[in-house]
């Protein structure tokens, strides 16, 4: 999936008691539609699941999510709205256990079996081996002769058990509001940092 | 609506062969593996990087080339893309490139990410990445090893005339180890409310005497950007 789903909105009261909502009709509304002149108050908030089925016409792109809380901001006196969404993309790898079907990430805390390099599965200890089918044995790569079976001499098979690598993509938003301000001639900034899950942290 | 953005690793002649780094555990479409040669297919096993024997300096990978496409618009924009890596001590360490360099090339072995500024803050702050316009073939011997990033005459055309703290034009990826020392790839607003593509990032692994053979520890890499 190339997209993560997105689980607030923005609604903007204004001074004139408009508002301006992130999607109209199930259509957004560009950030730079926001008038900043007017705006008296910004609130972040969870898609009702009609917004969602609204929205997501074509394409997945909201999700809701309501039980998280919502996230008011009061910008008084000459206070100016800081918002974005901070997007994250993670590539990471792993191995996959084809003896016990786990997939574990292989790290320098870890073994590695013999000259081999096969990691160890965590899980139940298997890694890859070498194989005779005329002998019908196993071995590792020790046990070998120059790769060839030690008793029959035959061509030996590697049977990978560990050492298939695979990666995945980790998607995920943190939700920055805020607001800077003019303080005895110094821009100073209030950042919260808010989590999918509804978690925040000043920043 | 919400940007739709994919890795892509860049192949081939200029002006390159975007290739989407988008399939959960499908190994040739996802992930990277550093070889000597322009591969994008990390499931393959060939051309691994030969541990170059003692005295005779440093040996290395083709260097790799990265960037973002977005592929539905953002509403607003896309802003300060930025990208780190995460490792347990560093990719000499913990990959075991081990021993020193060459003394004479004046860089040792690890993980290098191209840049163009003359200080580690500045490249956290200031754009270090190049247009895919600016997309370079990654060459050398085939097997053998790869041209340097900050080779004076095979290097990375974007960037040779870089003032690199280090070794002109690339640094140790251990300098940008998560969101806060993350490299700043492209500063400011990369994208309006349009499709298109980010700037790049061109990685390379550099190989002592004294490594160990192997496949090497998994590793997390990481993009991020500000979206409105």
């Amino acid at each position: 999936m190339n997209i993560r789903p997105i689980v607030y909105k923005w609604i903007c009261y204004y001074n004139d008691g408009t508002e301006l909502h992130q999607y109209t009709h199930g259509q957004p509304n560009s950030f730079n539609k926001i008038n900043q002149d007017k705006l008296i108050k910004f609130v972040l908030t969870p898609f009702t699941y009609e917004e969602e089925k609204e929205i997501n016409k074509d394409k997945i792109h909201v999700k809701s999510v309501s039980f998280l809380p919502t996230f008011t901001l009061n910008l008084i006196d000459d206070r100016r709205l800081i918002y974005y969404r901070q997007n994250f993309i993670q590539t990471e790898e792993f191995h996959f256990c084809k003896d016990c079907n786990t997939e574990f990430q292989y790290n320098s805390s870890m073994e590695f079996h013999s000259q081999y390099p096969s990691p160890i599965c965590p899980n139940c200890k298997s890694h890859d081996y070498f194989y005779c089918n005329r002998c019908d044995k196993k071995y590792d790569f020790e046990q070998t002769s120059n790769g060839l079976c030690p008793t029959c001499k035959g061509h030996l098979q590697r049977n990978r058990i560990t050492s298939n690598r695979s990666s995945r993509e980790k998607r995920w938003i943190d939700y920055i509001i805020g607001y800077q301000e003019t303080i005895s001639g110094r821009n100073s900034k209030f950042l919260l940092n808010i989590k999918e899950t509804g978690d925040s942290e000043i920043i | 609506m919400v940007a739709t953005i994919v890795i892509e690793q860049v192949t081939s002649a200029a002006p390159g062969t975007f290739h989407t780094r988008d399939s959960n555990a499908v190994a040739d479409k996802s992930g990277t593996r550093y070889m000597t040669s322009d591969q994008y297919d990390s499931s393959l096993t060939t051309y691994p990087i030969p541990i170059p024997t003692a005295g005779n300096g440093i040996s290395g990978s083709y260097w790799v080339t990265h960037c973002l496409n977005c592929t539905v618009a953002p509403d607003t924009y896309i802003k300060d893309v930025k990208y780190y890596q995460t490792w347990t001590t560093s990719p000499n360490s913990d990959w075991s490139l081990a021993g020193a360099g060459w003394a004479g090339e004046g860089i040792g072995p690890g993980l290098y990410i191209g840049v163009s500024s003359a200080t580690i803050a500045d490249a956290k702050i200031l754009t270090q990445g190049f247009p895919s316009g600016n997309y370079d073939l990654a060459e050398g011997t085939e097997g053998v090893f790869g041209y340097r990033i900050s080779t004076a005459t095979n290097g990375h055309a974007f960037y040779l005339g870089a003032v690199s703290p280090a070794s002109g034009g690339m640094v140790s990826i251990t300098h940008f180890d998560s969101l806060e020392n993350a490299i700043m790839v492209q500063s400011g607003q990369a994208l309006g409310a349009a499709t298109g593509r980010t700037y790049c990032i061109v990685t390379q692994v550099l190989v002592g005497s004294g490594a160990t053979a192997g496949n090497k520890e998994d590793k997390t890499a990481t993009w991020t950007y500000t979206e409105a």
